[in-house]
């Protein structure tokens, strides 16, 4: 900024001068004007055509002063030369500018480098769209994902791109344009998992462009199935010796191998209730690891969740009574119309919350559930006055393997699956679920089920 | 003649606990471990019951029931599946094919078999 002032002072002086001194030289300066101009503007903006123009021009400029000057119409060279000089020297200190202005530009076209290598290698596939939308790059490894040529597709917006079928998958992540999506996980043929995220590239607080990120988790996904199908080998192998033990012990326990002692039959009744609880842990690891291979709903039937519902308090009637619990099923006052589900998994689902509500509901507590429709859905709710679950374990009550603390002392067996089970199941229904508990007063579960599910 | 129940199964403490369960009873029992061996011995000795399990080297149980069905003479004789295999889908097939009973081992003590055992037999 300052070498520009001072060019723009020392050509006022100069003009100055030379009008004070001899006016006769004014004009040719003023012509040079226009030189002076393009050698500041090669400054600002680096180029070799201009600059040689400027050369050219000053050149130029001074041929045509000599030739006036020698039909006559202009004072002698050396004055001319003067002025020459002035334009040597204005060339001379903009110079450096131009140098540190090119300097500028080779370190921008370096990180131009820098970046373009960086994207050009970058394992994760990028999408570039600029402020209309319009894809204007794609590094290899997007072309890859694809395996589309997207040289044909430059230019063309989201939309437009959308349309071809290698990207149906995408199609429902940006039904509407390129909204905030943070890894996503998408599915495309031939087994590409692709984790798909989007950031709007920002200056200062405007848009200007936007950037799909496109992660590849293929290999994720298939440790993960692995695992599962892992978990689900192991467990049935388990199932097999486990019911031999329990077989023996129940034989033992029976007689069937002579007179047990008492002792003897409280010993083994130990143990067999031990195997008893493995065996329901196995349950639930398969249970478990069929959801995680999403193979988990059976064939929907068209059900009355009334009667789904009322069987299983029915089955549960002895723990009730037991326990002396007040219960109350509040049906809805006109009777359900049907709801498509899996019978099988939504009796489990419930039957977790009921045997959650009995178990950690001290005696002659008090269980509802209430049963209602509303607006193409199904509300369930089931509230108790029970231990209730201390409120800052409350967000991990759907975790897999979660136990609350204050349950420990009244119950050392579960498993801490039933809940995440049960969610799953909802879930997997198109539901929801939820709860509200206060430790010490009681807990209340909800769950919603949309009639087409 | 006392009544001869064919076990398919090839686990071997499985095996010799439900076989010593049943000749508790009285009943007399025939053991094979590999399906193609039950399908001859069903053949052979046209055993008053069987209890199969589906997970077997070789052919597995559905197959067993399916080629059991398939001759008339033995069309008859009842089939009781005896897994750890509780997928619903199992138990369907298992009982379309035309086995009588689906009982998942882990979940039943050997008295609850005999008695599912006597009520077939009926």
């Amino acid at each position: 900024m300052k070498q520009y002032l001072a060019i723009f002072i020392i050509l006022l002086i100069t003009i100055a001068w030379v009008y004070f001194t001899d006016p006769r030289y004014t004009k040719p300066i003023l012509a040079a004007l226009p030189a002076f101009l393009i050698i500041l503007a090669n400054s600002f903006y680096e180029s070799r055509v201009i600059f040689l123009t400027a050369i050219m021009a000053t050149f130029l400029w001074g041929g045509a002063l000599f030739y006036y000057w020698r039909i006559n119409a202009l004072p002698s060279p050396y004055e001319i030369y003067l002025i020459y000089l002035f334009l040597l020297m204005m060339s001379i200190v903009s110079f450096p500018l131009v140098r540190r202005t090119r300097k500028m530009f080779i370190q921008l076209e370096e990180e131009k480098n820098k970046t373009q290598a960086i994207i050009t290698h970058l394992a994760d596939g990028l999408l570039f769209f600029d402020r209309d939308n319009r894809l204007f790059l794609a590094n290899p490894k997007a072309q890859e994902f694809f395996n589309v040529d997207f040289n044909q597709m430059m230019g063309l917006s989201l939309s437009k791109l959308l349309k071809f079928p290698q990207f149906k998958s995408l199609r429902r992540l940006f039904r509407k344009g390129i909204k905030k999506v943070f890894r996503k996980e998408i599915s495309f043929g031939n087994n590409l998992v692709l984790e798909v995220s989007t950031i709007p590239i920002k200056k200062e607080k405007e848009t200007i462009g936007g950037l799909i990120i496109l992660h590849d988790i293929t290999r994720e996904k298939t440790i993960e199935r692995m695992k599962t199908e892992f978990v689900s080998a192991s467990a049935h192998q388990l199932r097999t010796p486990l019911s031999a033990i329990k077989w023996a012990l129940k034989m033992l326990l029976e007689g069937d191998l002579g007179r047990v002692t008492l002792k003897q039959k409280e010993i083994l009744q130990k143990a067999y209730k031990s195997n008893e609880k493995m065996l329901e842990l196995i349950n639930d690891l398969l249970n478990l690891s069929r959801i995680e291979e999403g193979r988990y709903l059976g064939k929907l039937k068209s059900c009355q969740l009334q009667e789904i519902i009322s069987e299983i308090i029915s089955s549960y009637q002895d723990k009730i009574q037991a326990k002396k619990i007040r219960f109350e099923f509040k049906k809805p006052k006109k009777k359900l119309k049907k709801i498509n589900v899996d019978p099988e998994k939504i009796k489990l689902a419930i039957e977790n919350l009921i045997d959650n509500s009995i178990k950690y509901t001290p005696k002659g507590g008090k269980i509802t559930i209430d049963l209602k429709e509303k607006e193409n859905k199904i509300y369930f709710k089931i509230e108790d006055t029970g231990i209730g679950i201390p409120k800052q374990q409350q967000k991990k009550v759907f975790s897999k393997f979660f136990r609350a603390t204050n349950i420990r002392e009244i119950d050392t067996e579960g498993t801490g699956l039933g809940l995440f089970i049960t969610k799953n199941i909802i879930e997997a229904h198109k539901g929801r679920i939820w709860f509200k508990s206060e430790e010490g007063k009681g807990t209340t579960f909800y769950f919603l089920l949309p009639k087409s599910s | 003649m006392p009544t001869t129940i064919l076990i398919i199964e090839d686990d071997r403490f499985l095996r010799e606990l439900i076989t010593r369960k049943l000749r508790d009873e009285g009943y007399k029992v025939i053991e094979v471990v590999s399906g193609e061996e039950g399908v001859k011995k069903i053949k052979e000795i046209r055993p008053s019951l069987v209890l199969l399990d589906l997970i077997l080297p070789g052919i597995d149980g559905f197959e067993v029931i399916t080629r059991a069905k398939e001759d008339p003479a033995l069309a008859s004789i009842p089939i009781i599946i005896l897994s750890n295999r509780g997928q619903r889908e199992d138990v369907e097939k298992g009982m379309k094919l035309g086995a009588v009973d689906y009982l998942i081992k882990a979940h039943s003590t050997p008295s609850e078999i005999i008695e599912k055992i006597k009520l077939h037999l009926k």
